[in-house]
């Protein structure tokens, strides 16, 4: 038992059955959080597995997932094999979550600061005041004055109702944070202001945050290390500015190209589409599944799956490149 | 899941049904043996007061009963269908469909059947009818607030921008998109309709020559209890029941799978899970 | 395979001809109602605000602002698929207030539209071709369903999809950016002259992001289209539009050449969206430049809209509603204080 860890991700393999096949949405992905406040990004493209990764940690895979083989580990204790009582208090007590969708999932007939009063009195076992207390302070920290904790959902902005959902995820004080595109569907201005929010949060508070996106400018600033994912797999692992400035992969060279930032840079730019469908990947794949897509791509890359290796610049990449 | 249970039901109940229609011996008019007898291997199903075979008079019975529940499903879905399309999706409809809708569901309609059946002759068609214009109301309802629902999508805004005229729209593009909630709510609305029906009969109200589940309670339950006879009550009794539960479990199984789960998280976390 | 500049803009001929796209003092004001639980207040929101701006053929107009900011609403407008309430919008010759159905065709037949999400803009249940096929049908007339498949494999082939594999595909079965391509075959069937593409590409993933604005880039190009480009973000209106409008809460702020209104705003407003972009140097916190949230700009009733937001903001923004004034060249802007 690793004292050391906060939260520890060991070979992670997913599976989606879809009629008779399958798709392999985490293919052996680990991670590592020690028990002080780290920020981990993680980037991908959809059907990278991101959101199967962050439904993985709190042990929400439902069929048709499937849960091949793997370990989460959670201050030693395995959440895959937890106890149901068990693993009610370490959802949102301990690990909680604040998604894209989240916002509009928010109980229409109830003022906003129900949920939240409710969660505090269920976990907490506190008094109805005492309990209303935590609840308008948490709404306030979020920057939701109290005139307007009362207001039901339809009655705030999309960035209001994103902020009621970081106070809900906050209202236990949990250790760990995961936010899963949280910021999406919110024009630049509201965005910044909800990054800005979570950053201030968890440094006041000393969480650890899994922060997963699609846009990587968004990692600036906001974590420490940045994973990016391809198809079920971390395929470059590093200090942000470090995958940001310097990106080893192929696959996160591609994404820093693309980003659409105030500095962009104009350039030609090709109009190939990218075959989807290629999701699909095999089960023990024997080599790069961005070998299609590779600029770089070589014999070896076809007949070799790369592991993730430590280079030069303290990266970690999964690509022959650097073999 | 619960859908196969239902469909199972239905399948056992109308296999039953059907089989003891074509290869029962005796007709459900027909005196053929001793009355009040208790179920037994020559009568399955017992003898009524009169010594009516009950099995074949349960078999028979169910026709009528399910036809009024079929027609009335039938005409109560049409009807609410139309109404609650176009009264959701026209503007100018709306607060005259929506007024009707408002005014059957707010009368005390089963009495209001009672009523009817009570002052003009009982018929099975008149309590079809009746039923037609009571369920309508419920069907327009739930697909008028599907209509709105769908409405100001994109795609159907697409639709108008690739030249196809209101009407075309609300016929081509929003009817398909709801008409499998009115499958739905056919269903459903069988289930209603064989229940109220049956109620109806019971006391009285409907044609009690005619051999129906309806006709059958009409009459044990006069003369059961007296006599002992508990079958004669529990047989059309639990059938009805067992039916009027499978095409229900049906129903909610159809409504349930339409319910588009396009959220990974969906709902998740809300206070009442976490 | 073609390698496009992004942001070549000597697409642009300045004919100094009619503008396909005039829009003129637009107001357009919805009655809402607020559903408490047991009150239902009536209120009106004034979505656009006497908005003005036109576009020439071949030349491209962004909008920009955040949502509120009445874009999607002005573009509907101008689709014909919401009703304006004052101001007047004329679409190459067509006057949207006063045509009636045959009219409507004929704007149909003018002006289309990209949807931002590639998911709910396609009906489900149809295939990829028939969803080309019915503006090929209904607004060309075409009968004949050799030629109506010839069109629709030329038109996937231009947006870069391959007919073979995608034509009998449904929604479900392709990826975001396929859709999206969808969508756009589908707005070329009629061949417009002015395309309106309301935040294209939000919905997708970074990479599909500049393929599919360097497609519509190209499609400019190629087909002379005039594109009004509507989005929050100015980082991609930056890579495809000539002029830039900043629009909020349904006013204008400020308009110019895009590259000028990036490099230097005058407006405050401009200034916060420059300020919240994410980009690759030291992050900077906006919490002094965005003081108020959107609700208590909505209750502003006298002066500046933008007051409550404003960080420049003094005495006279709070009583008199700033002009719509030229800075110099086609730059214009509505602030008592501008920046430069």
């Amino acid at each position: 038992m690793e004292t050391n860890s906060l939260l520890r991700i060991s070979d992670l393999v997913v599976d989606y059955h879809i009629g008779k096949s399958f798709v392999r949405a985490l293919d052996n992905v680990s991670l590592d959080f020690s028990a002080s406040g780290e920020s981990v990004g993680l980037v991908g493209e959809s059907g990278s597995g991101k959101t199967t990764f962050a439904m993985s940690i709190l042990n929400l895979i439902e069929p048709p997932g499937r849960i091949v083989s793997g370990k989460v580990e959670y201050k030693g204790q395995n959440v895959l094999t937890m106890s149901k009582s068990h693993l009610m208090k370490y959802r949102w007590g301990e690990v909680s979550m604040i998604y894209q969708s989240a916002m509009d999932s928010l109980n229409p007939v109830k003022q906003v600061s129900q949920p939240i009063i409710e969660v505090i009195r269920k976990h907490k076992k506190a008094s109805k005041k005492e309990a209303k207390e935590r609840a308008l302070q948490g709404l306030q920290d979020v920057g939701i004055p109290l005139n307007r904790a009362n207001a039901y959902p339809h009655e705030l902005s999309g960035g209001m109702r994103q902020r009621v959902v970081i106070a809900l995820a906050l209202a236990l004080s949990p250790r760990l944070l995961i936010a899963d595109e949280p910021t999406s569907a919110l024009d630049v201005v509201t965005q910044r202001q909800i990054l800005d929010l979570i950053k201030r949060q968890i440094a006041e508070r000393g969480l650890s945050l899994i922060f997963i996106t699609h846009e990587m400018s968004l990692l600036n600033g906001l974590v420490e290390q940045i994973a990016v994912m391809y198809r079920g797999e971390i395929v470059e692992k590093g200090r942000a500015w470090e995958v940001l400035t310097n990106p080893k992969h192929p696959y996160t060279e591609i994404l820093i190209a693309s980003l659409l930032t105030s500095n962009s840079k104009l350039r030609p730019f090709e109009t190939r589409v990218n075959p989807p469908g290629e999701s699909a990947a095999v089960s023990g794949s024997n080599y790069c599944k961005f070998v299609n897509r590779c600029k770089y791509a070589f014999d070896r890359c076809r007949k070799e799956r790369p592991l993730l290796k430590e280079t030069s610049g303290g990266n970690l990449v999964a690509c022959h490149k650097y073999t | 899941m619960s859908a196969k249970i239902g469909i199972l039901i239905i399948a056992c109940v109308l296999g039953f049904l059907f089989s003891a229609v074509l290869f029962g011996h005796h007709s459900p008019q027909a005196i053929v043996g001793p009355a009040d007898a208790p179920p037994s291997l020559k009568y399955p199903f017992g003898t009524d007061y009169l010594g009516h075979d009950l099995l074949s008079q349960v078999a028979f019975g169910a026709f009528p009963t399910l036809f009024i529940g079929l027609v009335a499903a039938l005409g109560g879905t049409s009807i609410g269908f139309l109404a609650g399309l176009y009264g959701g999706y026209y503007q100018r409809l709306q607060p005259v469909i929506s007024g009707a809708i408002d005014v059957v569901l707010s009368f005390p309609s089963i009495v209001l059947l009672i009523l009817i059946a009570s002052l003009f002759l009982a018929s099975n068609n008149l309590i079809a009818i009746s039923l037609v214009l009571i369920l309508w109301a419920t069907v327009a309802r739930g697909v008028r607030a599907q209509v709105a629902s769908l409405k100001n999508l994109p795609y159907v805004d697409a639709a108008r921008t690739s030249g196809m005229s209101e009407w075309r729209v609300v016929n081509r593009v929003i009817a398909p998109a709801v008409a499998p909630i009115a499958v739905s709510y056919f269903v459903l609305t069988v289930s209603i309709g064989i229940v109220i029906a049956t109620s109806v009969e019971w006391i009285g109200l409907g044609n009690v020559t005619e051999v129906s589940w309806g006709s059958i309670l009409y009459y044990a339950q006069t003369y059961a209890f007296i006599r002992g006879d508990w079958w004669w009550v529990v047989e059309p009794g639990l059938m009805l029941a067992l039916v009027a539960i499978g095409f229900a479990l049906i129903g909610f199984a159809i409504e349930e799978e339409l319910n588009p789960r396009l959220r990974t998280y969906g709902d998740k976390f809300t206070s009442e899970n976490i | 395979m073609s390698q496009v500049y992004l942001g070549d803009k000597s697409v642009y001929r300045g004919s100094g001809e009619q503008p396909i796209l005039r829009v003129s003092n637009l107001s357009v004001s919805f009655r809402g109602s607020d559903t408490g639980i047991f009150r239902r207040t009536q209120h009106t929101i004034n979505a656009v605000r006497n908005v003005s701006f036109e576009l020439e053929a071949s030349d491209s107009l962004a909008l920009v602002g955040e949502s509120g900011s009445g874009k999607t609403t002005i573009a509907k407008c101008i689709l014909g698929l919401t009703k304006i309430t004052s101001g007047s919008i004329i679409v190459d010759g067509l006057d949207i207030a006063k045509i009636g159905k045959k009219g409507l065709h004929e704007l149909r037949k003018r002006v289309q539209i990209i949807y931002q999400d590639p998911f709910e803009s396609l009906n489900p249940r149809h295939d990829v071709f028939t969803t080309i096929a019915i503006p090929l049908q209904l607004l060309l007339g075409l009968r004949d369903d050799a030629q109506i498949t010839e069109q629709v494999t030329k038109l996937l082939q231009e947006v870069g999809l391959d007919p073979k594999r995608v034509m009998r595909r449904y929604p479900h079965q392709l990826s975001g950016g396929e859709r999206q391509r969808v969508g756009i075959a589908r707005a070329l069937a009629p061949n417009p002259s002015l395309l309106v593409a309301d935040e294209p590409v939000t919905m997708l993933d970074a990479e599909q992001k500049l393929n599919i604005l360097s497609l519509l880039k190209e499609l400019q190009v190629k087909r002379n289209l005039a594109l009004l480009f509507i989005t929050h973000d100015l980082a991609s209106a930056r890579l495809l539009s000539r002029r830039t409008l900043v629009l909020f809460l349904g006013r204008m702020m400020e308009e110019g050449d895009t590259e000028l209104v990036f490099s230097h705003p005058s407006h405050p407003y401009v200034e916060l969206i420059m300020a919240a972009m994410p980009n690759l140097d030291k992050p900077r916190s906006i919490s002094d430049f965005a003081k108020a949230t959107i609700e208590e700009s909505l209750r502003v009733s006298q002066g500046c809209v933008y007051r409550a937001r404003c960080k420049y903001a003094t005495e006279i923004c709070s009583e008199v509603d700033p002009a719509w004034t030229n800075r110099g060249g086609t730059r214009f802007v509505a602030c008592h204080n501008p920046r430069n």
